[in-house]
């Protein structure tokens, strides 16, 4: 039995993608050109964490259906994820 | 697909997804724990570890690595565009993509080869240095899931060019379970590039 898994209503995927390339470029910018000093490096690294969770989001919501699918997919995926965000922060912080 | 035998869904849900959701939850236990080791590990090394800088950090190349995230993004993107055209019955443009993702995948391993081996021979990073050696066991393993990637895409490209079956806008899951894997193998990327590059 084959069932269709999507509903081909398509997400503007040209979009997500621009979007996901300016972060890129932003906080590589950012880490070359700002002025250390001035900035503290709590912030920066505040900016990057922050910045890379935004892509994350934004390629599993749009990239992996998790908008438009399953609510148990997205279940399944963040509840480790939370787990995951526990875990490195008893070890590494 | 026409010879397998597909269970009836319990939950409403493909089982083969499932599968494939249920993987990648596990992944994301196993990624956590290597970006554990390397948070924890990889700011101890003795001062004097590293030949002229401070920190093992100061060696990595992060222009470079930008480019490199950027390549990985394109391909996930180069994916997705691949399934909406399989979807909407484009045969063509499906096979351009995959192909597509191909030279971006193996592009991203190549600079990363380059990347390994400018920081061991030239720079000369101590493998055995706590950060030499987290460093390598994060982005390695990562690097081996993108390897992984690309053999199945590989697979994946017999069958849409129709060696083994092949894909049609009602039969099509092959290619979204395999771009399940590579936008987590994409996620996991750009986390990276800020745990281990920027912070």
């Amino acid at each position: 039995m084959e069932q269709k898994t999507s509903t081909h209503k398509h997400p503007n995927y040209l979009a997500v993608f621009i979007a996901l390339a300016v972060i890129t470029a932003l906080i590589t910018l950012v880490e070359m050109f700002a002025p250390n000093p001035v900035i503290p490096k709590v912030y920066l690294n505040t900016f990057y964490v922050v910045m890379s969770v935004l892509k994350a989001t934004l390629v599993a919501m749009f990239y992996m259906h998790l908008k438009m699918d399953s609510r148990i997919y997205t279940a399944l995926f963040l509840i480790p994820a939370m787990f995951a965000l526990v875990f490195v922060f008893m070890l590494a912080i | 697909m026409s010879h397998s035998v597909h269970p009836a869904p319990s939950m409403g849900l493909d089982n083969r997804k499932f599968g494939m959701w249920a993987f990648l939850a596990s992944e994301v236990l196993f990624f956590s724990v290597l970006i554990a080791n390397f948070l924890s590990l990889s700011k101890l090394d003795p001062p004097g570890t590293f030949h002229g800088v401070a920190t093992g950090r100061e060696l990595l190349n992060i222009p470079l690595t930008a480019l490199n995230t950027f390549i990985l993004l394109t391909s996930s993107f180069t994916v997705v565009l691949a399934l909406q055209a399989i979807q909407n019955g484009d045969q063509f443009k499906m096979r351009l993509y995959l192909l597509v993702t191909l030279l971006f995948g193996s592009t991203f391993i190549g600079v990363q080869i380059y990347e390994y081996y400018v920081l061991i021979f030239v720079e000369g990073l101590d493998m055995s240095s706590l950060f030499g050696a987290s460093f390598f066991t994060l982005t390695g393993f990562h690097g081996a899931h993108v390897i992984g990637g690309l053999i199945w895409l590989v697979i994946l490209l017999f069958k849409a060019f129709g060696v083994m079956g092949g894909f049609s806008p009602q039969e099509n899951l092959g290619v979204e379970l395999f771009g399940l894997y590579w936008h987590f193998v994409d996620i996991v990327w750009l986390l990276l590039f800020s745990l281990v590059y920027l912070i």
